[in-house]
């Protein structure tokens, strides 16, 4: 997909006055939010957990190419195949190379953000095979012709009405001519039309939660099943799956697990949870002949090496925007690319340059609600804020900014100087504000004003009167 | 081995600030594989029948417990009677299924490549009292797509198979097969989606319904 | 070095007041409150005049060499201090938090801003958690809600400390507000940066206050105070806005924030 992050702004001031979709937003607090605070509450043992997957993780990374080499061997074992990629360029050729060799027609998709990330859909439909996403909300996002809009409910954004327009018209040629308008009826529909693809289907694309270095598994976290019948119902399987996806054992595995539902959706468990290990065995009664694992670099190997490694812990909750008022306000495509939210504005401008996703660092007060929710632990605020040093240190943000720090922090130095300067000028502005008590417009606050008043200062500065009493005392 | 793989693994050296891995290191790696520790796990107070049955329930999975083996059948009637789906089912060529009186008037078959799939039985390899979930294991007796492709899964577990957490189904697996079959499926209620305004539907691409039938 | 309010006997702690910004500029009064406060609870106080910013807007906009600057300002100014405290849970989360980050590479001052770290603290978690003060003498015949500042909630766990004191107010009604977890939509330049994403923010704590029933606001920020009350005035509404201090000094008798003569 291409990038839009350039446009943050503009697309965020379009999304807050698009009344659906604060709506669809608002849901958040009430369902994630407040579904990941019940596990949250009913289990003592969160905090300990939240540790214990911060420590596993950077135990992993600290030897990720020791267990990608164990995690390898073991596929290898099991009769699988696996794929290095350093671009998304290379994992797109191998996937395309990987379906011609099999003679492949169509290839059906679970959801996978890497997939997103590499833009797989795009590229298998150039190559010419039939691709049909499977996860429902992958699926209407598919048939709009749009990206998702949260890592977790890609189609979060989607009204009812909407979904009911797409399945009307692009359903009859499935012998759907009537419109449904109820939920059950929606997703009852959708669930024949993908019956027969699933059926039909020569590849099944899947991604990884996980892989486990002790048995060369992959793990897949679904409440729909999708995933599921996409890694047994064709006859060759594709998982695409980032380096950093890799944990040790299924203990390791079993831990996060207890993490990620709850701290995605507020499930203690998903409906599926499956660990799946290379292609079908000979005796085995069904499942796919061959079984191919891409794993995928894309920047990853340069955050290993840099101060925002931490963000490799990201098992792709989603919490993390959840809980975001940014997010909340303006949801995920303002963003302009994959990966939304706060975990989004630390990866994008990685994968797709600070230069042209320089606002989304910025996008942020800090409020670090994120970091208190993020199950790995993941210090948000510290990685926006190194985001940001990068970007002052290459001078890439704005020179009006810039200059208005340079002058604050000159000034701050120089406390009498400061002083000298602050108590005139607030005097003038407590004069001025008196009468009404703050102002509505003023002049290089447009920022300020332009959505709240701004409250006129009491008077003199605490500095002077202050002083003033110091005086008055000795 | 690929150029790519080199690039990808190299990278990652340089980021860690090392060469190859040393003969140490990867013997520690392996030697943690193969303690394979296991972590805080929860601690819960009821007892695992009663908790697993909960859970289930409250992921909208229905639970019946028997005394014997032998009441599955009429169980499996009421079952279908109540849901109101004609009396058909595949049946898995698990070994505890085989042994099951079947009522005549339910049509039961073996799984063969093409069954009508809308209503299955299968065994399980493990219950997990924890989170009221199921683990079902691939092979030759059992295909993987009796677990998604109907509307109605039916599966009967003996209150032995039960453990406490998923750690110790691990451990299970371990011990029985000493290696991964090629599919383990964790399952924890009926196939739903929220992916329709943020709403909860049952039965969006696996079994709209799982029943599950807790023996002994 | 300044002249200590004098009526203070000297083996009482001495303790630096950091008056911050905001409250320098826009609202003295908070920080008269904090003398009062810290006095009462037994402090001599000292007000360094070398004093002017933490150095956050710097430090959060990526400008690590200023923020460094002014950090190392704040250290001369306040080192000598038994304790250095303040009426905002951001600027002394800056402190805390941040300024042993800022440092970390320097063995020389680390040890130094360690110990200053260790010290500071804002104002209404010194009064409870380090003077131990469990109740105040003062009366607000006001229903009021609390906001909690992000900085002061996440960054140091400030969230009964204030309520604890409220409670003891004479006449006061605390009504909790919905989503008390939840941003101001203030972040500093973030407010200025994205003013509509921010607008849309405070609009929806001032829908939380309102819906509250309260007729005052408080806090323990002045940037976020001064977002509310920017964003009440603009919706015309009357709620009154104070500084938590000010209302445990006794002193939110004058006008409240942003309120005009009229
Ligand atoms: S950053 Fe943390 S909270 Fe956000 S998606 Fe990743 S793991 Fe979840």
């Amino acid at each position: 997909m291409q990038p839009d992050s350039r446009h943050f702004k503009a697309n965020a001031e379009a999304a807050l006055r698009e009344p659906r979709l604060q709506a669809a937003l608002k849901q958040l607090e009430l369902g994630f939010v407040a579904g990941r605070q019940r596990c949250y509450e009913a289990l003592p043992e969160f905090e300990s957990l939240r540790d214990r997957a911060r420590d596993i993780l950077d135990h992993t990374l600290e030897n990720l190419d020791a267990y990608l080499v164990e995690y390898e061997s073991r596929v290898i074992e099991s009769g699988g195949q696996v794929h290095w990629a350093s671009t998304p360029v290379q994992a797109r050729e191998i996937v395309i190379d990987i379906c011609r060799a099999a003679k492949a027609r169509s290839v059906i998709r679970g959801k996978s953000m890497v997939g997103e990330e590499i833009g797989i859909n795009d590229a298998l439909e150039a190559a010419g095979f039939e691709v049909t996403e499977t996860d429902l909300g992958e699926y209407i996002l598919q048939l709009a012709g749009e990206p998702p809009s949260h890592i977790v409910a890609p189609a979060i954004h989607k009204t009812r009405e909407e979904i009911s327009d797409l399945f009307f018209e692009h359903h009859r040629e499935h012998g759907f001519t009537q419109r449904q308008t109820e939920r059950s009826a929606l997703v009852a529909e959708a669930r024949q039309v993908l019956r027969e693809k699933f059926l039909g289907a020569d590849v099944g694309m899947t991604g990884a939660n996980f892989l486990i270095a002790e048995t060369g598994s992959n793990v897949i976290v679904t409440n729909e099943g999708n995933g599921d019948l996409s890694s047994t119902l064709p006859r060759v399987q594709i998982v695409t799956a980032a380096i950093d996806k890799v944990v040790p054992t299924l203990e390791d595995a079993s831990l996060l697990l207890r993490l990620l539902g709850r701290s995605a959706t507020g499930q203690e468990i998903t409906a599926y949870t499956t660990f799946t290990t290379g292609p079908k065995r000979a005796r085995d009664a069904d499942g796919p002949g061959e079984y191919h694992v891409v794993l995928i670099d894309n920047h990853r190997s340069e955050m290993l090496g840099s101060e925002l490694r931490p963000m490799l812990r990201c098992i792709r909750c989603g919490a993390c925007m959840n809980h975001c008022p940014v997010y909340g306000r303006v949801g995920g495509h303002a963003y302009g690319w994959v990966y939304p939210g706060p975990m989004g504005s630390v990866l994008t401008p990685i994968m797709v340059g600070l230069d042209e996703a320089g606002h989304l660092p910025n996008a942020c007060t800090l409020n670090g609600r994120c970091e208190t929710v993020c199950p790995v632990k993941i210090p948000l605020p510290t990685l926006l804020r190194s985001l940001r040093r990068r970007q002052h240190l290459q001078r890439q943000n704005s020179r009006l900014a810039r200059i208005a720090l340079s002058l604050w922090t000159w000034v701050a130095l120089r406390p009498r100087l400061y002083q000298a300067l602050t108590r005139p000028a607030m005097s003038l502005l407590s004069r001025l504000g008196a009468k009404s008590g703050s102002f509505r417009r003023m002049l290089l606050a447009s920022g300020w004003t332009r959505v709240r008043d701004l409250p006129a200062p009491q008077g003199s500065t605490f500095q002077a009167r202050w002083q003033q009493r110091q005086r008055g005392r000795k | 081995m690929s150029a790519a793989r080199e690039q990808v693994l190299s990278r990652v050296r340089t980021a860690l600030g090392r060469g190859e891995p040393g003969d140490a290191q990867v013997a520690e790696i392996r030697a943690r594989i193969e303690r394979h520790p296991r972590h805080i796990e929860p601690v819960f107070d009821e007892p695992a029948p009663l908790r697993f049955r909960q859970k289930l329930e409250a992921a909208e999975a229905s639970c019946a417990t028997l005394d014997s083996l032998a009441q599955v059948g009429a169980e499996v009637e009421r079952y279908l009677d109540q849901a109101g789906v004609a009396k058909r089912l595949v049946v898995s060529g698990d070994e505890l299924l085989q042994s099951i009186d079947w009522p005549a008037s339910i049509d039961v078959r073996p799984w063969v490549a093409g069954s009508d799939e809308r209503v299955s039985l299968t065994s399980a390899h493990r219950g997990i009292a924890e989170t009221g979930t199921l683990m079902l294991l691939s092979g030759e007796n059992n295909p993987t797509r009796l677990n998604f492709l109907p509307d109605y899964h039916i599966v009967v577990l003996t209150a032995d198979q039960l453990v406490l957490r998923m750690e110790d189904a691990w451990d299970s697996l371990r011990s029985c097969f000493g290696e991964m079959p090629r599919t383990v499926n964790f399952i924890s209620g009926p196939s739903k989606t929220a992916d329709v305004e943020q709403t909860v539907e049952y039965g969006a691409h696996g079994p709209r319904c799982l029943h599950v039938i807790l023996v002994g | 070095m300044e002249i200590p309010d004098t009526n203070s006997p000297s083996d009482q702690p001495h303790v630096g007041l950091f008056v911050t910004c905001l409250v320098d500029l826009f609202r003295p009064s908070v920080g008269f409150a904090a003398v009062e406060l810290l006095q009462r609870a037994g402090c001599r106080v000292t007000v360094p005049r070398a004093q002017t910013c933490c150095g956050q807007p710097a430090f959060n906009s990526g400008d690590d060499w200023h923020a460094k600057q002014i950090a190392m300002q704040v250290l001369d100014a306040f080192e000598e201090f038994d304790y250095v405290v303040g009426p905002s849970g951001s600027c002394m989360g800056t402190i805390r938090c941040h300024y042993p980050e800022m440092f970390a590479d320097d063995s020389r001052l680390l040890p130094r801003f360690e110990a200053l770290c260790a010290k500071s603290h804002e104002l209404v978690s010194f009064l409870v958690d380090v003077r131990g003060v469990e109740a105040v003498e003062a009366s607000f015949d006001h229903c009021v809600t609390y906001h909690d500042s992000c900085s002061a909630l996440r960054e140091l766990g400030i969230k009964a400390q204030p309520r604890k004191l409220l409670a003891t107010v004479a006449g006061l009604h605390i009504s909790e507000l919905q989503g008390t977890d939840i941003c101001c939509g203030f972040g500093g330049t973030f407010c200025v940066k994205y003013p509509e994403i921010s607008g849309s923010m405070v609009a929806d704590k001032v829908a939380a206050v309102a819906a509250s029933g309260a007729d005052t606001l408080l806090s323990g920020d002045l940037g976020c105070l001064l977002n509310l009350s920017g964003k009440l005035r603009r919706e015309g509404k009357s709620t009154r806005v104070y500084h938590v201090a000010e209302v445990l000094a006794n002193m939110a008798d004058g006008k409240s924030i942003g309120e005009g003569d009229d």
